[in-house]
């Protein structure tokens, strides 16, 4: 097992990706809405 | 539903414009978030009963009402957070396959098996909340451009993700 095999498949792994994914999908809308109202 | 959730906080922004839009952003990805804190716990149900069932979404509506009219004194507000949790529900039930309650049916469309159609359903959504949201906006000169700005960005991020759908044969959420 290499060390890239032990962490793509951890629930970390897939955590972390979850909350990436969900961060970039609120601070697109957010930052484009900050710079509307400026 | 992907990013049709953001569409449904674009709405409730039109519905009470005194509610800051990134608490919009985090009441309408409420569920996900939970399966977010499930996953890292390693106690993720893929079916989604902890985040996504109906008695679950009914407990983080109570929470987001009660948090946000707490600290706001906003009652009208905390019940617009509510509903937006709520319609995390509705609207996968029309792209996903989600579980009502312990011991009973699974239900949805299950788009998200269709890539395409639900590029278009979600981008559906996205619009009409980008153009109720355009009305929160201050006056501009070229009131399109915003529009166009929002929507672009919006709708690039569901193609993006459709196109995960399509090129790969699974996307395990956890």
């Amino acid at each position: 097992m290499t060390f890239q095999q032990d962490f793509f498949g951890t629930h970390f792994f897939y955590a972390i990706r979850l909350a990436g994914a969900l961060l970039i999908v609120t601070l697109v809308p957010l930052l484009i809405d900050r710079r509307f109202r400026r | 539903m992907y990013i049709g959730h953001v569409g449904a906080a674009l709405t409730a922004m039109r519905v009470r414009r005194s509610i800051g839009l990134l608490v919009l952003l985090l009441a309408t990805y409420a569920p996900d978030w939970v399966d977010t804190g499930l996953c890292l716990a390693n106690v993720y149900n893929p079916q989604g009963m902890l985040s996504h069932s109906i008695p679950a979404v009914l407990v983080f509506m109570v929470i987001g009402f009660t948090a946000y009219a707490a600290a706001t004194r906003d009652w009208t507000g905390g019940l617009v957070i509510a509903a937006l949790i709520l319609s995390h529900l509705f609207l996968d039930w029309i792209t996903g396959y989600k579980p009502t309650w312990p011991g009973g049916p699974m239900i949805g469309l299950r788009l998200y098996s269709h890539p395409i159609a639900d590029f278009f359903v979600e981008g559906a959504v996205i619009a009409a909340g980008t153009l109720l949201y355009a009305r929160t906006l201050p006056p501009s000169r070229r009131p399109w451009v915003d529009v166009s700005i929002m929507l672009g960005a919006l709708l690039a991020l569901q193609l993006t993700i459709d196109i995960a759908h399509m090129v790969m044969t699974s996307l395990p959420k956890c």
